[in-house]
């Protein structure tokens, strides 16, 4: 059986999420944005995904594995 | 006749040994003035009369024997048969096998023996094994030194009452501690090696041990938070008043405001708007004196304040120590016991210009240190002294002196007595703050003022129910920040805090880990291969990575300290979970071969990678090996389009790209370790510094 992988680091991948194959370290990634874009829109009133993702991949403390995300649902956006 | 045979021709002899061959210098010259000097090869050799009494006195370079395997195979593994060897024979020294040989030749005629290494495990160890390897089984009969400093008087006193049995079950402790991290370490390192091997073929150095795991496994997993971190959005606000002709920064009451409309509706609401003072506030405060240093407390403030690595700075306390400037720094006590005779170090300390005054100053009181909790039964905590040094010291050695010394004068101080005000102001229902602090007493921060800053912040008499002047009310966008990476100082802290690893291991572990190439930058971040042993580990071998295990054995071996149980149960013990993990690793080995080898070919790329060529502006300046000379030198990845930037290198030591431009010229910097202080310099041989020396970082 070939193993999947991570589409962002080659790790072994343990769950595919919307399209994606995400190792653990990813998929944990990926779980913190959600939440994370809940608790931006409670703190700042609106705020579509898109512009959400746009400026936390612009932040510098924006973790790398979650702009790797980020970035990649931006793609899925546009 | 030899120097050997002269020197054992003269009679009964007691034989002392020393851990270092300049405390076997302090041992002679504190027991006469002018000792008998004998060079033996490379071995410094004393012979002291004393009354009816006649010493040699002979020294160690540390450990001189090492735990090695019965089976000399580095592939093979598990390796459980282990013996003590000399480390001349593991590592192919000579100067260490002829250590051994003249303490052996000089035991024979010695009728007795005085064990005189650093009284602690590591010291206890060391001593043992000699009495018992190189002096042929005299580790019962012989006598052991007590002493915390190198000074005369007490070396004098710890040899005049060396006794035997005082060092009970240390050296049984420390033998166990160095077979079980040898079988953890050399087990689970060969694992891994071999599993790279079995993929590739290839040879890298890899290692793991009962220390290194949970250590790496801090970074990993402080790393994994940072890099999955997601700053959320917070707001601050602010108002400058006037006050007295003077601009003061009032703070709104709540430092994060959580939602913007909330925000929005202060600035609103206090734009345009005055204030009146509601409340003044006073406290006075006291801030005891800092307490005496242990070796952590000492590695942390030389981080802190003079940017001294844990290592740097246990290498040079030993130099100080050996200098008899310092007590012995491997310390985990911060208290004091007046034997050490506070005045007569005080006293010391005033025939030097820069620590006369406040010695004096506090000669002039009552002395009473402000100890700590920590305690260490054999050392007390690290102070000066008081001998004035009889070499120069080089500028970080002095600096780091001076620190010992002025914490030594802190911990004597009185409490320091300061001030807080805060004026409350409402602007609109609105609660803002301007705070102050002032100093009514500076106590021991005059004697430490050097490596501390307690800036004042006076503010103006404000008086309840006063109107203030409101310039500005702003409001800030902030975001909350991830936990910041580890550096040598707060990874040093936090072994300390979970106890893993000893006083003397902990810098030499965090060494180890950027040396095999598993952390990078001085705020460390696991690098893919860090990661991967973490991984492999995480799979196969949990327990290496967890600190309920090494707190485990740490116990054990306290225990083994306390007489409650002996060395081979514990060993035993090892074995057991040590199997578990080698077959799980064994029947993977492929598998991990893969994933490691390709960690490592990552790293290697990136540390070879000095950063953007400033030539061609489009290339990377890389650390190439030519294949005819096997030289290295830099390139440019460009090459091949036409980019010929390149520059030489120093073919020796380890070089490490800083990531940081020359400012003068704009080529990548290098920093190139040749000895335990890097030097740092730019590549490009034109570069205008170059008329200048390198700098040597320490």
């Amino acid at each position: 059986m070939v193993e999947e992988i991570c589409r962002f680091c080659g790790r072994v991948a343990i769950k595919t999420s919307r399209g994606y194959s995400l190792c653990r370290y990813h998929l944990l990634a990926y779980d913190n944005l959600h939440s994370a874009y809940e608790a931006w829109k409670e703190r700042l009133g609106e705020l579509t995904w898109g512009n959400f993702l746009r400026k936390a991949s612009e932040l510098p403390d924006t973790g790398a594995w979650v702009k790797d995300i980020a970035l990649a649902e931006l793609q899925k956006e546009q | 006749m030899s120097a050997l045979q002269s020197l054992t021709s003269r009679g009964d002899y007691t034989l002392v040994i020393c851990e270092k061959p300049d405390a076997a210098r302090r041992v002679a010259e504190a027991l006469e003035e002018r000792p008998e000097h004998y060079k033996i090869g490379y071995s410094e050799v004393f012979l002291v009369e004393r009354g009816e009494k006649r010493y040699v006195i002979c020294s160690s370079l540390g450990h001189l024997y090492t735990v090695a395997d019965l089976v000399k195979r580095r592939s093979i593994y598990p390796a459980y048969d282990v013996e003590w060897v000399p480390i001349s024979q593991a590592e192919k020294s000579a100067r260490i096998a002829e250590r051994i040989r003249v303490i052996s030749e000089l035991a024979k005629k010695a009728n007795f023996f005085i064990n005189s290494c650093d009284f602690d495990v590591e010291g206890e160890t060391i001593g043992y094994n000699i009495l018992r390897y190189a002096c042929g089984g005299k580790e019962t009969v012989a006598l052991r030194a007590k002493f915390s400093t190198l000074t005369a008087e007490e070396l004098r006193d710890a040899i005049a009452k060396a006794k035997p049995g005082l060092g009970g079950n240390l050296a049984e402790a420390g033998r166990t501690r160095h077979i079980v991290d040898f079988m953890y370490g050399i087990n689970l390192s060969r694992a891994l090696v071999e599993s790279i091997v079995s993929a590739t073929g290839g040879y890298r150095t890899m290692s793991i041990g009962r220390v290194q795991g949970p250590t790496l496994s801090y970074v990993v997993e402080r790393e994994i938070t940072i890099r999955n971190f997601v700053p959320l959005p917070y707001w601050s606000a602010d108002a400058i008043i006037q006050k007295d002709g003077r601009r003061l920064t009032a703070n709104y009451e709540k430092e994060k405001i959580l939602q913007l409309k909330l925000a929005q509706k202060v600035i609103d609401d206090c734009t345009g708007k005055d204030g009146t003072v509601k409340e003044v506030k006073k406290s006075v405060f006291r801030e005891p004196p800092p307490t005496p240093f242990n070796l952590g407390d000492l590695q942390r403030e030389a981080y802190r304040c003079i940017g001294l690595t844990p290592s740097q700075t246990l290498y040079m306390a030993e130099r100080l120590y050996l200098d008899a400037l310092i007590s012995y720094p491997r310390t985990s006590s911060q208290k004091l016991p007046p034997s050490i005779n506070y005045k007569k170090i005080l006293t010391g300390l005033t025939a030097m210009t820069g620590f006369r005054d406040h010695a004096f100053l506090l000669l002039s009181g009552k002395l009473v240190p402000h100890e700590g909790p920590k305690d260490d039964p054999a050392h007390p905590a690290i102070y000066p002294t008081g001998e004035i040094p009889k070499r120069s010291l080089q500028p970080k050695e002095f600096k780091l002196y001076a620190l010992i010394v002025r914490r030594f004068f802190a911990v004597f101080a009185e409490d320091a007595i300061r001030e807080r005000v805060a004026a409350i102001i409402d602007i609109a229902g609105h609660i803002f703050k301007v705070n102050g602090r002032t100093t009514l007493r500076a106590g021991w921060l005059a004697y430490y003022a050097d490596f501390i800053s307690h800036q004042d912040k006076p503010i103006p008499d404000f008086v309840e129910g006063e109107k203030v002047k409101v310039l500005r009310v702003k409001l800030y966008d902030k975001f909350e920040q991830p936990p910041p990476r580890f550096n040598q100082s707060s990874l040093l802290a936090k072994m300390e805090e979970d106890s893993i690893g000893t006083k003397a291991t902990r810098a030499e572990i965090i060494h180890t880990l950027y040396s095999r190439g598993y952390l990078a930058e001085a705020s460390m971040s696991a690098t893919s291969i860090g990661f991967s042993v973490v991984e492999t580990m995480q799979a196969h071998s949990p327990a290496i990575l967890s600190i309920d295990m090494t707190r485990e054995i740490e116990t054990s071996l306290e225990r083994i300290e306390a007489g409650g149980i002996d060395g081979e149960q514990v060993v035993e013990r090892v074995m057991d979970e040590l199997g578990k993990s080698l077959y799980s690793m064994k029947r993977a080995e492929a598998e991990i071969g893969k994933r490691l080898n390709s960690a490592v070919r990552s790293v290697v790329a990136e540390e070879n990678t000095l950063g953007t060529c400033p030539v061609c502006k489009e290339g990377n300046l890389i650390i190439i090996r030519s294949r005819a000379s096997g030289k290295r030198f830099v390139g440019c990845t460009n090459y091949a389009k036409g980019c010929r930037a390149s520059a030489p290198l120093p073919q020796r030591g380890i070089i490490r790209p800083l990531r940081k431009a020359c400012k003068t010229c704009g080529w990548p910097t290098i920093s190139a370790r040749f000895s335990r202080f890097p030097m740092t310099f730019c590549i490009n041989v034109q570069c205008p510094t170059k008329g200048k020396k390198w700098v040597r970082n320490g």
